[in-house]
């Protein structure tokens, strides 16, 4: 086939294919908008999650009596040595159970959790927390507090202030304080916010835990996406010479298999952040299902246009058909002719929609959406995270373009079979 | 008198001076009774003790708040129970103590909730166990002893260490007056930090038993600067219309806390 004729085609008849160009331009915007919005938002909150909630692979040790804290060195070692490919392995103390509050300044603010952290494996995923003020250097050596934007707004602490950090063991056990500096206030606020960050040094010596122990370990990968089958390439590593918990797709799992009995013995749950965010994952899933149920109804539009208007293009051509069959164009060649130019506007109009897109993500990147209720969740410093989906763009692309052929193939198949006579007195 | 008679009365005299030198060596003090006494002293081991308690809160901020509650105390098999009577939008509310389990009732939804005992009382400083019976030998042990002056009363200073760490403060420092009752209060964290310091000046007595006829809680962890001086948030109980009668045991179940909520 001779590509050259419906290319010039286009062209020629770049008047006619504006509307439709536009369209899939239009429905390529979107898809992009809606796409890029989606990946950015989910990447945001996993980047938040995986810092909340211990790695994007969080190993947690139990016992009879529940969590326990236990000398994860070698648990540390075997993961290292079991070539997963895992980026980095980190010691925290997680503090579930009690009651915490930072005191200051004649006030009190609860917190939902306080965590201890290796600060000099996990400096750096701390140093790229957004701050109001002050940062995560220095928290290494101990004797430093972050705290929430909120919580230090509630207190009214700044940087270099000292700060009472009291724990109170679950139902109502013995109650110990830190005084501890003021680092850093991190701008975090939903469930990522009422947490306190302190070495964890620190945070062993108020639970009167030992102070090589811990509660959990914080795995970091290369590619977050692949949370879960890293998080069961983990559970099988230690299975081989640790008791493990099955594979658990949630918190509300986990729960259920601690319910069935943990046994005496020492037990291990791993847990990918993907699981700790189930429930946020399931919302996430929704707001697409919708989206792209949206979309779909909107391509059904943009199909049933491209059809109406490759009706309207080929009556208005039907004496240049005529011409082109009467000089030896077969109807085969004729229907491939139509075909490709749609082929062609569609990717004209997927390229246009995509940088139209791109851009639209950039211009609602720069705009405060903190006072969205709920958004901080999602968020990256009260900014919409946007990215590339590349293999989704290409999904978009190909659907549109099949839609474009699909459309076009109708009249272009009765166009193919009017007379060539006919078609050159203009029926 | 003959030589050995005069060595034997001088042998006896020496014996009778070792003997009263031994005697005013002072025994160690037996602090499980010490403790055992102060708990005996407010502990109700027979009758229930009734009386109308007003906590009023004073917040840093400036505002106060006043609870008024009746409190049922029966010692002798550790229940509890308070019903708030003021303010009028908590009135019904109620908290029931049967050993270590706490309940606290709501009349809007006619539900009750599983709580502590050490959870502080109605958002004041005080907590629900201020509110229960002495248990100073139970959850003590005594680590050193001083002497202090504590405003008219000479006190005995006893430092004290939690036998468990199921108490929620694990060190104490109580002062503790002639009559074996104690002023005053320091409850401190495990690493020493000071928590609040809690004031009994006055006791009423109840039959043949005491209770603090005014309480005042100071939190130390919440204070503020003013003028100079530090503000302490504080709670005071004061005490009133103290008695002790025999009241039914349906007094001491979720069933009377409703009634009385309706």
């Amino acid at each position: 086939m001779n590509f050259k004729v419906p290319l010039r085609n286009v062209l020629l008849q770049r008047r006619r294919y504006y509307f439709l160009g536009a369209a899939i331009a239009f429905g390529f915007m979107v898809v992009t908008l809606f796409g890029g919005a989606t990946a950015g938002l989910v990447e945001s909150m996993k980047e938040k999650a995986s810092r909340y909630f211990s790695g994007h692979v969080d190993v947690r040790s139990y016992r009879a009596a529940g969590l326990m804290a236990t000398d994860m060195a070698p648990v540390e070692a075997l993961l290292r040595a079991s070539g997963l490919g895992l980026r980095s392995v980190a010691r925290r103390t997680i503090v579930y159970e009690g009651t915490s509050n930072v005191y200051f300044g004649g006030g009190a603010v609860p917190q939902r959790r306080v965590v201890g952290v290796d600060f000099s494996a996990e400096g750096e995923r701390f140093a790229a927390m957004p701050y109001a003020a002050g940062n995560a250097s220095g928290m290494a050596a101990g004797g430093g507090i972050l705290i929430s934007q909120d919580c230090a707004s509630a207190l009214g602490a700044t940087i270099g202030d000292d700060v009472t950090l009291l724990h109170q063991m679950a139902g109502g056990g013995a109650i110990d304080t830190a005084t501890l500096r003021v680092r850093g206030i991190f701008k975090e606020s939903s469930i990522f916010g009422y947490v306190a960050y302190a070495s964890i040094g620190d945070v062993n010596a108020l639970l009167g835990i030992e102070d090589a122990h811990a509660t959990d370990l914080a795995v970091y990968l290369g590619d977050a996406s692949g949370a879960d089958a890293a998080a069961e390439g983990v559970r099988k590593a230690l299975g081989a010479r640790y008791r493990t918990f099955g594979p658990i797709a949630s918190r509300e799992d986990l729960d259920a298999q601690i319910a069935a009995g943990i046994g005496f013995d020492q037990i291990f749950a791993v847990l990918s952040v993907d699981a700790q965010m189930s429930q946020f994952s399931q919302l996430l899933g929704a707001i697409g299902i919708v989206t792209w149920a949206a979309l779909g109804v909107f391509a059904a539009i943009v199909a049933v246009g491209i059809s109406n208007s490759y009706r309207m293009i080929v009556n208005e051509r039907m004496r240049e058909l005529g011409t082109m069959r009467a000089m030896g164009m077969t109807k085969g060649g004729l229907r491939g002719m139509f075909v490709f130019e749609a082929f062609v506007v569609a990717s004209a109009g997927a390229a246009l929609g995509l940088a139209a897109g791109v851009g639209a993500l950039a211009i609602l990147g720069a705009f405060d959406l903190s006072w969205i209720p709920g958004s901080g969740l999602f968020l990256d410093d009260g900014r919409l995270r946007y990215a590339f989906d590349g293999p989704g763009a290409l999904r978009a692309y190909a659907a549109m373009a099949a839609v474009a052929i699909f459309a076009a193939a109708g009249p272009a198949f009765r166009a193919s079979r009017v007379p060539p006579v006919r078609a050159l007195r203009g029926e | 008198m003959t030589s050995v008679r005069r060595a034997s009365l001088v042998a006896a005299a020496a014996a009778c001076l070792l003997a009263a030198a031994a005697s005013a060596q002072k025994a160690p003090p037996d602090y499980p009774a010490l403790l055992r006494t102060i708990d005996s002293q407010l502990v109700f081991d027979e009758g229930d003790l009734s009386a109308e308690v007003t906590v009023t809160a004073a917040k840093l901020g400036g505002g106060t708040s006043t609870n008024v509650a009746a409190v049922f105390r029966r010692d002798w098999v550790d229940q509890l129970l308070i019903v708030l009577l003021e303010p009028a939008a908590d009135r019904g509310k109620g908290y029931l103590k049967k050993g270590d389990n706490l309940w606290l009732y709501d009349p809007a939804d006619r539900s009750f909730a599983f709580t502590s005992a050490k959870e502080k009382f109605q958002n004041s400083t005080a907590r629900n166990s201020d509110f229960a019976r002495s248990s100073l030998e139970r959850d003590y042990t005594v680590t050193g002893e001083s002497a202090a002056k504590l405003g008219k009363f000479d006190c005995r200073v006893l430092d004290l260490a939690a036998r468990s760490d199921s108490v929620s403060f694990q060190r104490k420092r109580i002062w503790i007056s002639a009559d074996n009752l104690p002023r005053m209060e320091e409850d401190y964290s495990v690493s020493g930090t000071l928590l609040r310091t809690v004031a009994m000046p006055t006791y009423l007595k109840v039959g043949a038993k005491f209770v603090p006829a005014r309480t005042i809680i100071v939190d130390n962890l919440k204070s503020k600067k003013v003028g100079g001086k530090t503000v302490y948030e504080q709670t005071t109980i004061d005490i009133a219309k103290a008695s002790v009668v025999k009241l039914p045991d349906s007094t001491y179940s979720k069933e009377y806390l409703e009634r009385i909520g309706k």
